[in-house]
């Protein structure tokens, strides 16, 4: 049902730079987006693209992978969970929450509200959402299990709920 | 769900695309610096994101050595031709230089140009979003950028022609009568009084299981309004996209126009699998509500929407048929 192109492009080539280039150039949109909806709002979408694509180029070549948007899709979402992770080390929740408050009047629309769900959460919704992937393709995309698919979806789904019922009370105080 | 599905792709868009190529060239700068300096990538996993503001800078200066060039604007709405946002400085967007990766063999296909008058993407959404009547909590009009493809426009589900357009037309859309988001192709014998009297009732959906029938609303609206369709069903409930409108002549149903969703992206399901515990539920009953809306620019007539869904309850799914039956009044 989904079409994705994959690594095997061409194999006559030497020069791996090249045909990755070639890859990258077609899969980058959808990641970029992808990475832009997982990604913390104050972290830049092509700067998590690059650093996965960086860590899968010190391992392997975009051409040796059988879904190359696969690998990158499940790296951007362990280096936006790692990041969101140290994140809250690194701040303190006062800290944090005068930075989200910052990013809320920089950014025109109520989107810092899906910086409450998790970044895994905010793939699952996304691919199952926007992408129009079956649940089952999802969590064969993200690495999880079908059941963790379901749940997580749910469970953000509620939650995000949850969030803008609270800002609508709020907002008509 | 709209709401979360808006919020969802306006994130997805949002920031400045560096574009593919500018992208792969600082990841592979990147390895190179690192690889060059072991101590720098030791340090780099150490802190990564300390590092991509390295890699950044070196992006900048790849990118700023990028010769000046052209590069088209298109719109799905409209491919007419397309003119820059008044009142926006010209200039160059770092998101659309294309710069070549280091080391790569020069590839023969034509430049990809960029348009030194084409609008950012956040220019343009902010004067969208400035606009009277337009409603940025819900995101209605976003913009994509491919990074290395043409600008082009999608519109939200729900956003009304009169909002739309002045936008699409200040973002160069030169013909607003295609603005409105769909392909609908309304035909002639669409035209005509309506109905008199209830919208008629339409057979029952016709379910291979009677726990799996669907529930429909019949709404009632005015010429150029939007409309709330909404069905409900036992279990999950799949999301049809493209669903044929069809009017009623007085003899017999003939198709009207096509309710198109966005398309997510080439190759994208045409249902949408909700869970049954989703948002959408509108009381403590087991069921689940769909929202579709549409907007009738149709005549005054009575319409029925149609459609297939696959309906899936305890892991058992079934075919079944919907149907919603509208009103628009003059």
């Amino acid at each position: 049902m989904h079409n994705e192109v994959v690594g095997n492009i061409g194999s006559d080539g030497p020069d791996n730079a090249y045909h990755d280039g070639q890859i990258f150039d077609e899969i980058y949109p959808a990641l970029r987006r992808f990475a832009a909806t997982v990604g913390a709002i104050d972290q830049d979408p092509d700067d998590l693209v690059q650093e996965a694509l960086a860590r899968t180029l010190r391992r392997t070549t975009l051409r040796e992978l059988d879904s190359p948007t696969g690998y990158l899709r499940r790296t951007i979402v362990r280096l936006a969970a790692d990041s969101r992770r140290s994140a809250w080390r690194r701040q303190g929740a006062l800290k944090r929450l005068a930075s989200l408050d910052a990013m809320s009047q920089q950014f025109p629309s109520d989107l810092c509200d899906l910086d409450q769900l998790s970044a895994t959460d905010r793939a699952v919704l996304y691919l199952t959402d926007i992408e129009a992937y079956t649940h089952l393709e999802a969590a064969a995309l993200l690495g999880l299990s079908h059941n963790a698919v379901r749940t997580r979806a749910s469970r953000a789904r509620r939650q995000l709920k949850a969030i803008l019922e609270d800002d609508k009370v709020g907002g008509d105080q | 769900m709209t709401t979360l599905e808006n919020k969802l792709r306006a994130r997805s868009l949002r920031g400045h695309p560096r574009g593919s190529t500018g992208v792969f060239a600082a990841a592979t700068s990147q390895i190179a610096e690192e690889g060059a300096r072991p101590q720098l990538a030791i340090a780099s996993r150490v802190a990564i994101f300390g590092s991509l503001t390295t890699a950044a800078v070196v992006a900048v200066v790849l990118l700023a050595s990028v010769p000046e060039s052209t590069r088209a604007i298109d719109t799905s709405d409209t491919p007419a031709e397309t003119t820059g946002v008044p009142g926006t400085p010209a200039g160059p967007s770092e998101s659309n230089v294309v710069d070549p990766v280091p080391g790569t063999p020069t590839v023969s296909s034509p430049t990809t140009a960029v348009d030194r008058s084409a609008p950012r993407l956040d220019e343009v959404y902010d004067q969208c979003v400035k606009m009277a009547g337009f409603d940025p909590q819900g995101v209605q009009v976003i913009l994509d950028d491919t990074g290395t493809g043409p600008w082009w426009v999608k519109t939200g589900f729900d956003v009304p022609a009169e909002i739309h357009r002045p936008c699409f037309e200040a973002i160069g859309g030169s013909d607003p009568s295609r603005s409105s988001h769909g392909t609908r192709t309304i035909l002639a014998s669409c035209a005509g009084p309506e109905q008199p009297g209830d919208i008629p009732q339409p057979p029952l959906a016709n379910s291979p299981d009677p726990a799996l029938a669907i529930h429909q609303s019949a709404t009632t609206t005015t010429a150029g309004q939007q409309i709330n369709l909404s069905w409900a069903a036992a279990g999950e409930v799949i999301h049809p996209v493209d669903s044929l409108v069809e009017c009623w002549t007085g003899a017999s149903w003939v198709p009207g126009f096509t309710v198109h969703d966005m398309p997510a992206r080439a190759g994208a399901s045409s249902a949408r699998e909700l869970e049954t515990d989703t948002p959408l539920s509108n009381d403590e009953s087991a069921y689940t509500d769909g929202t579709i809306l549409v907007h009738p620019l149709a005549p005054a007539a009575t319409y029925r929407l149609t459609g297939h869904a696959t309906i899936c309850a305890t892991g058992v799914c079934n075919q079944a048929t919907y149907e919603v039956r509208f009103k628009v009044v003059s």
